[in-house]
């Protein structure tokens, strides 16, 4: 991490690297964190809605990784990138809030199921109907399979994650997280069998 | 059976989302508190009051004899 840049106002986040804005927050910028925030705002929005299949758990699992990072920071030894830093802390926040939800299992309400089309689907006019049936499709295959499966292919076919990136921020061994998306994809394939590509 | 690389780019294919407005919003409010607790811990202590407690008579180092 290089060294932090000046605590005054005229500080131009946007020009500054992720180590740099983490350093800053560090050294007590009060923006600096907000600006990397937003920075990997719908990465990390993509990452944990994937994996909790559920805009509202989704939310509030992001917002648990945010305050961990914030808190946090001062304890990043740059032997990753930030980015995957924060990746790491989303994907924890999302296990701990799927092993809560484990213990106290739920229905979700019929408005659950709406407003989470309504936030899963950017505004796109050109949008092919054929491709957004499919991208819906898939999107809740991969809510019906195991979260560990989930979260690797998630990482390694939608976030492009290589397997020692997505074997870091999982927390095991790259074999592992090889054998999780080979069996994850194994069922995807059954559940969407009946697509095609287009 | 869809072999893995057809599920692959079915995955790959899916659309990049954008973290909704309501979401954002709520995380920047949850940062706004999270600065202002920072800024709250980070209160540098009124030097006077270093000299409080040598001066006063509530004060000392010395063992009490109860009696």
């Amino acid at each position: 991490m290089s060294a932090p840049p000046p605590r005054s106002g005229s500080v131009d986040h946007d020009e500054l690297s992720d180590a740099d804005l983490l350093a800053a927050h560090v050294a007590g910028d009060d923006r600096a964190f907000n600006a990397l925030m937003e920075r990997h705002a719908d990465r990390l929005w993509s990452l944990a809605l994937r994996v909790m299949s559920n805009p509202e758990d989704a939310a509030d699992a992001l917002q648990d990784a945010m305050i961990s990072a914030f808190r946090r920071a001062s304890g990043f030894r740059g032997e990753a990138a930030v980015g995957t830093w924060l990746h790491r802390i989303v994907m924890n926040a999302c296990f701990d809030r799927l092993r809560r939800l484990a213990a106290r299992p739920s229905v979700p309400l019929p408005e659950d199921a709406e407003r989470s089309t309504e936030l899963t689907a950017p505004d796109d006019p050109e949008a092919d109907a054929v491709r957004s049936t499919i991208a819906d499709e898939v999107t809740e295959a991969l809510g019906r399979i195991g979260a560990d499966q989930r979260a690797a292919l998630v990482l390694i076919d939608l976030e492009g994650y290589s397997m020692d990136e997505a074997a870091r921020i999982l927390g095991c061994a790259p074999g592992t997280v090889k054998s999780r998306c080979s069996r994850g994809r194994a069922r995807l394939a059954v559940l969407l069998r009946h697509l095609k590509e287009v | 059976m869809m072999p893995e690389e057809a599920v692959t780019r079915f995955l790959r294919g899916a659309p990049p989302l954008t973290c909704p407005d309501d979401v954002m919003d709520r995380l920047r409010g949850t940062i706004a508190s999270e600065v202002e607790l920072r800024r709250a811990s980070q209160v540098e202590p009124d030097p006077g009051l270093i000299d409080l407690k040598a001066d006063s008579p509530l004060w000392s180092d010395q063992s009490v004899d109860d009696h």
